[in-house]
């Protein structure tokens, strides 16, 4: 559209200004080629929201973007925690102590 | 038995798309691509749901009665707590900027091994129960119905995944596949379907403190041989205190170190190191193992197994912790133990006693990576080196993925390697640092069954390896990560013939020069040494 089917850009940026203001009117000397170049765009914009360029917003929002490696300096509470089944020294201890004491290896219980 | 199998003929990696449409859950369990479930007898002493004999080759995998909902359940209960879980599922845009980054992939050529693709077996699952457009549009928007086929296709994908996070570094919107693994191997496990690689060495520890399942009179015997093995070497009677009330400084290290090899000799190195700065240090029996297996099962079994760490530098009234050469440990410890078991406010904030540097990267968790601490150590000149110990090896360095892309810890071991050994060479840009190859056998993977996928999974990092192999003769691949030290042996042998594997504080150790030592004549590992006089100076 730019070499060939040239198109009068002073009258479409008139158009445009004129929908811009609510004052609409029809272009004048604007061919067909411009109008099927238009319905396009218009498509195009009307396809956007439906499209995966939505996921946009969600580089801003992506936890690995967003937060600093810093776990070893500061602390993360975690909202949902809950105590889990450890196996304690004690009950380590009292399954080895016997081996424990006769290699030498100090023990709480003696 | 695969291993050598393998041996005759080669692999083959095909990148044509299989005809079938990806929708249709299909998976062909092959002998070297899996590996074998968790046994009966470990589920049961962790307590895991649905423990059982069955195999992934069986028709019938004994599922419960009610999995469907125990997976979605599941599901629902995950979606609600995790940001990211939903976050990853929804915005993702199938751009395929990670396809060809997965080591899997590249190895194997199954487009189910694409990042995107593996993620979107979870993600049409999600689509069909937890969103509007799936439930009304069905396949349509690339929703499908959760059936045992899929739940099969999971176990294969979600185990053929060593959540590297290497997809995540190229990702634009920073989808982490490792998160998504890790969700799908926690929904896995609500129905009891995992592997022993895993199950095993979980409840290892849970037990003994360590992998292995070693007692504490074997660990005591196994310290005091690399005793004799020490003094044999150089002249020297280190002393290695366990289980002692009241050290500054606790040390824990992948249970691997005392036990495999080539791990041992960075056991050696670590003894050596601590021997001459006369660091005032214990080991723990309890504690002996930094690695953490449940990780790779769920967050509460990486909860109970790393609750050790923080009960024990209690008990033994130390400081602060430092800790060995591992990977998924690392992870562990950097991103959730002062979150999982936290506050340490018991311990104090870690500064090295030889230096008197504060380690204030680790002021909360307050347990500092031995390369950071030896690292500090050569900085401040307070060892001497004699790097030409190290001669007989051209040495490059493989970036552990939990260690680099997960804590970010990437000149530390380099400046140690700069100082310990002559030649030191890199591997192409985008194979290291925070691009850096995985082994192919991390998170549960490495067992030998599975040696198939293992073999694939690492040939793009053997690659990386065999360009400097054939560029600067390198002969030597220096990890720290102990996974890697177990697996990237018999890597290296299929791939690149020639290259042998160490970690770091070998190297350090074949450096250090010890006061009072003998002259030495051999390495840690018995060899020879070639050029430099080797001596230990007075």
């Amino acid at each position: 559209m730019r070499l060939i089917f040239k198109v009068d850009l002073v009258q479409v940026k008139e158009w445009v200004m004129a929908m811009l203001s609510f004052h609409p009117m029809p272009p004048k000397g604007v061919t067909l080629f411009f109008y099927i170049h238009l319905f396009f765009v218009s498509l195009l914009i009307a396809y956007f929201p439906v499209s995966k360029l939505m996921h946009m917003p969600g580089i801003f929002l992506s936890p690995t973007r967003n937060l600093m490696n810093t776990s070893r300096n500061d602390r993360h509470l975690n909202p949902w925690d809950h105590p889990v089944k450890i196996h304690t020294y004690e009950e380590y201890e009292e399954e080895f102590r016997d081996p424990m004491k006769e290699v030498g290896l100090p023990v709480e219980k003696g | 038995m695969a291993e050598e199998a393998l041996k005759d003929k080669s692999l083959k990696i095909d990148y044509t798309p299989p005809p079938k449409d990806w929708m249709e859950p299909s998976v062909e369990f092959r002998k070297g691509t899996y590996g074998y479930p968790g046994a009966f007898k470990h589920e049961n002493y962790l307590g895991l749901p649905f423990p059982r004999e069955w195999q992934p080759t069986d028709k019938d995998w004994k599922l419960p009665e009610n999995w469907k909902e125990t997976i979605l359940r599941g599901m629902k209960d995950r979606l609600g707590r995790y940001r990211s879980f939903r976050l990853f599922l929804d915005i993702c845009v199938r751009c395929g900027a990670c396809a060809d980054k997965c080591h899997f992939f590249i190895g194997s050529g199954d487009p189910k091994n694409m990042p995107v693709l593996r993620t979107e077996l979870l993600r049409s699952i999600y689509r069909k129960y937890f969103t509007l457009s799936g439930k009304v549009f069905g396949k349509l928007a690339g929703a499908r119905e959760l059936t045992e086929n899929v739940l099969k296709e999971w176990f294969y994908y979600f185990y053929q995944c060593t959540e590297c996070r290497r997809c995540s570094v190229f990702c634009p919107f920073g989808i982490d596949t490792c998160e998504i693994t890790m969700m799908a191997r926690e929904l896995l496990n609500l129905v009891g379907c995992n592997i022993n690689w895993i199950v095993e060495p979980a409840s290892n520890c849970f037990r003994t403190g360590n992998h292995l399942g070693i007692p504490p009179h074997a660990f005591k015997s196994t310290v005091d041989f690399a005793i004799d093995e020490i003094k044999e070497i150089t002249g020297i009677e280190v002393e290695v205190p366990i289980n002692r009330k009241g050290a500054e400084i606790l040390f824990i290290s992948p249970s691997a170190d005392y036990f495999a090899s080539p791990h041992w000799y960075t056991f050696l190195g670590y003894l050596l190191l601590f021997h001459e700065i006369g660091l005032d240090y214990t080991w723990s029996t309890y504690a002996s193992e930094g690695g953490n297996f449940g990780f790779f099962h769920s967050a509460d079994l990486a909860k109970r197994l790393n609750a050790k760490i923080y009960s024990e530098a209690k008990r033994l009234g130390v400081k602060w912790i430092l800790g060995g050469e591992c990977g998924h440990m690392w992870r562990v410890i950097h991103q959730y133990m002062a979150t999982f078991n936290g506050p340490a406010d018991f311990l104090e904030e870690p500064v090295s006693p030889i230096t008197g540097t504060p380690f204030e990267n680790s002021k909360s968790t307050k347990m500092v990576h031995i390369c950071e601490f030896t690292a500090d150590l050569i900085q401040n000149k307070k060892l001497k080196l004699d790097p030409s110990r190290n001669d007989k090896w051209k040495v490059t360095y493989h970036d552990s993925c939990n260690i680099s892309r997960g804590m970010g810890l990437l000149e530390e071991p380099r400046y140690i390697l700069r100082n310990v050994c002559n030649e030191f060479y890199e591997m192409p840009e985008n194979t290291i640092r925070e691009r850096t190859f995985c082994c192919g056998s991390g998170a549960g993977l490495g067992s030998d069954e599975n040696m198939e996928m293992r073999l694939r999974g690492g040939f793009p990092r053997a690659n990386a390896v065999k360009y400097v192999q054939e560029q600067y003769g390198v002969n030597l691949l220096a990890c720290i990560c102990a996974i890697d030290k177990a697996t990237l042996p018999p890597l290296l042998e299929y791939w690149v013939p020639g290259v042998e594997v160490a970690g770091v504080h070998e190297l350090v150790g074949n450096a250090l020069v010890l006061r009072g030592g003998k002259g030495r004549t051999t390495n840690l590992r018995g060899e020879p040494l070639t050029g430099g006089e080797g001596e230990d100076h007075v």
